[in-house]
């Protein structure tokens, strides 16, 4: 059973998302909040495995709150921030903060639940290419240094990670065992100091290591 | 071959044709100054002086004529025509700007009138020089040395490219010149800058507007209708409840929509001049709200930005106690002191509250405005009144 913590300062998106999550038998809804501050103190006492996380929010914000959600918890949950339009710097800020993935307030149900089921498992990319239409405009033109303790198949594995392959993908396309394509993903994550793929991906981008286009 | 180019440019050829043109005005002139400076001697007697009374007449006149506005205009169409520059003519109607146009004018009569003599000079002067000595002792036969005559046929031919690279620089430079005396004075330049600037924040601000409004209430419609169409069946109550939700979220954005699109609209129909605190009165005879003001200090002379400024927070906060107050007394003080305009705008509560609605983002959209003019903002409740306060620093020197 996967628990949701919503966060939004508008208690109809809140309501909304909430009978959405609540209708599904494998997803529960383990409370909500209004604002950044409130997110980050029900984080804490309800120890969900995900935040639907809105940005825009009056007093701390959802930038803020998964900061302080992600740095200041024993055991942070992922967070999925939540935006109404796609071209926003808060949300690649979030991502960049370590925020898993971003769901786009108009996207379809069934979108929002699959979302939430796959960053909890967390060996796939969200929406590869939206994220990497964020990170061109910020991306460096060369690639930068910082991979160079990256193995060569690190690089590979990361590489195809962007693409928005699973670890099993990965695996098969590399002829590697799923296990070995897992301790890849653990190293370079390590390497890299990122919390998860995104992260990972993401600063990626910037350095110039892949280039968006 | 580069440095033949500019001779095939087609501009290169417009720019002579618009030297050429002044050369065409002058040319009746010309001839007016000839009798001028005949009849002149008649009454002056010497002809040296006759002349340059005359010369000097002419020149006053053409002055005059290049301070009429209609030739300013021609003249600046005409160049954006044929010189292209510059880019746009510029209309400031002080007497600086008036008088480098006519400058212009009467130079481009005169550096006309000695295009149109190239023109028809050079070519002769060419054939001349290649047929030399066209007639049997034109020249004393001691000079008569082959290598005279062919230094002179060379310096025929040597004419043609240096008059046809003089046509490039000519028309060069007289562009260059055209966008001293015809284009926007400084002024004017820092106006328009001005006024793309506010353009721009205007537009930032409408596209803040419409995610704010229309965007928060379409997100709320698509989550609750995806909700309401999951749980109907098993919770009907929520399903109705978001309906309702829906309903009125929908209607919030058109009427947030209507808004903007008015604004939008409003933007084209009346784009210039923009209302400063000389509309004042008019703006409070037509809000049918009851205003009493008081004023200090000299506003009619306060800069125009701040004015212009001034005008849309009163006037935003007008809408603003019209849309949340009713129809309550307000008070407004204009207090232009030294460095500063303070603006305030006071009224009573009244049964409707002023909430989360257009009037707040109206009014952060206020607040943003004035910090871009360095000045402080502050609205917001006090004592059952509303309150709403802005401090506009002024450049030194002014009111």
């Amino acid at each position: 059973m996967t628990s949701v913590l919503i966060v939004d300062d508008e208690r109809l998106i809140r309501a909304g998302l909430a009978a959405i999550v609540g209708a599904e038998p494998d997803l529960s809804v383990a409370g909500e909040a209004g604002d950044g501050a409130e997110a980050r103190a029900q984080a804490a006492r309800l120890e969900p495995d995900v935040v639907l996380m809105d940005v825009r929010m009056p007093g701390v914000d959802g930038l803020e709150a998964t900061r302080r959600i992600l740095t200041e918890l024993p055991h942070p949950p992922k967070i999925l921030v939540l935006t109404t339009f796609e071209n926003d710097d808060y949300v690649y800020d979030a991502l960049r903060v370590g925020a898993s993935g971003f769901l786009l307030k108009r996207s379809r149900p069934e979108e929002i639940l699959q979302a939430i089921r796959l960053v909890v498992q967390g060996d796939i990319l969200l929406f590869p290419a939206a994220i990497r239409a964020l990170a061109a405009p910020r991306s460096a033109p060369a690639p930068a240094r910082w991979h160079a303790d990256l193995t060569e198949r690190e690089a590979e594995v990361l590489r195809l990670m962007a693409t928005g392959l699973s670890n099993a993908e990965i695996a098969d396309r590399l002829y590697l065992s799923l296990q070995t394509v897992k301790t890849h993903v653990g190293n370079l994550l390590a390497k890299l100091g990122a919390r998860d793929r995104t992260q990972a991906v993401i600063h990626a981008y910037e350095t110039g290591f892949i280039q968006p286009r | 071959m580069r440095p033949l180019r500019p001779l095939f440019a087609a501009l290169t050829w417009r720019r002579w044709t618009f030297l050429l043109l002044g050369g065409l005005l002058a040319l009746p002139l010309t001839i007016i100054a000839g009798a001028a400076a005949s009849a002149s001697t008649l009454l002056v007697g010497s002809e040296p002086y006759a002349t340059l009374v005359a010369f000097a007449l002419i020149l006053a006149v053409l002055t005059g004529i290049g301070l009429l506005p209609m030739v300013r205009k021609l003249e600046g169409a005409i160049a954006v025509e044929l010189l292209g520059a510059p880019q746009v003519p510029g209309t400031n109607p002080r007497w600086p700007a008036r008088l480098r146009a006519s400058g212009w004018f009467v130079a481009h009569l005169a550096g006309g009138a000695v295009a149109c003599g190239i023109t028809i000079a050079v070519p002769s002067l060419v054939v001349y020089g290649l047929l030399f000595p066209m007639f049997e002792g034109e020249v004393a036969a001691e000079f008569m040395t082959n290598g005279i005559m062919a230094a002179v046929r060379v310096a025929a031919l040597l004419l043609v490219p240096a008059t046809l690279y003089g046509i490039v620089l000519a028309g060069h430079l007289t562009a260059r010149a055209a966008e001293w005396a015809l284009g926007p004075s400084a002024s004017e330049r820092v106006e328009a800058a001005e006024r793309r600037a506010s353009v721009q924040a205007e537009r930032t601000r409408l596209a803040r507007e419409l995610h704010d409004s229309v965007g928060h209430a379409l997100s709320i419609v698509t989550v609750q209708s995806a909700a309401a169409e999951r749980v109907l069946d098993r919770d009907p109550e929520f399903a109705r409840q978001a309906m309702k939700a829906i309903e009125e979220s929908a209607r919030t954005a058109l009427e947030d929509l209507d808004h903007v699109l008015g604004l939008l609209r409003e933007e084209q129909t009346a784009r210039t001049p923009q209302r400063t605190l000389h509309d004042l009165d008019d703006l409070l005879a037509n809000t049918g709200l009851d205003v009493s003001v008081e004023r200090e200090g000299d506003l009619a002379r306060l800069p125009s930005a701040v004015s212009r400024e001034a005008y849309r927070i009163v006037q935003e906060g007008l809408t603003n106690v019209a849309k949340h107050a009713g129809h309550v007394p307000v008070e407004l003080r204009l207090v232009a002191r030294q460095g500063a305009l303070d603006l305030e705008l006071c009224n009573p509560m009244g049964a409707r509250t002023h909430g989360r609605g257009t009037g707040g983002r109206g009014l952060a959209g206020l607040g943003e405005r004035v910090e871009v003019l360095a000045g402080r903002f502050s609205a917001g409740a006090l004592d059952g009144r509303w309150r709403l306060c802005a401090t506009i620093p002024l450049p030194k020197g002014t009111a």
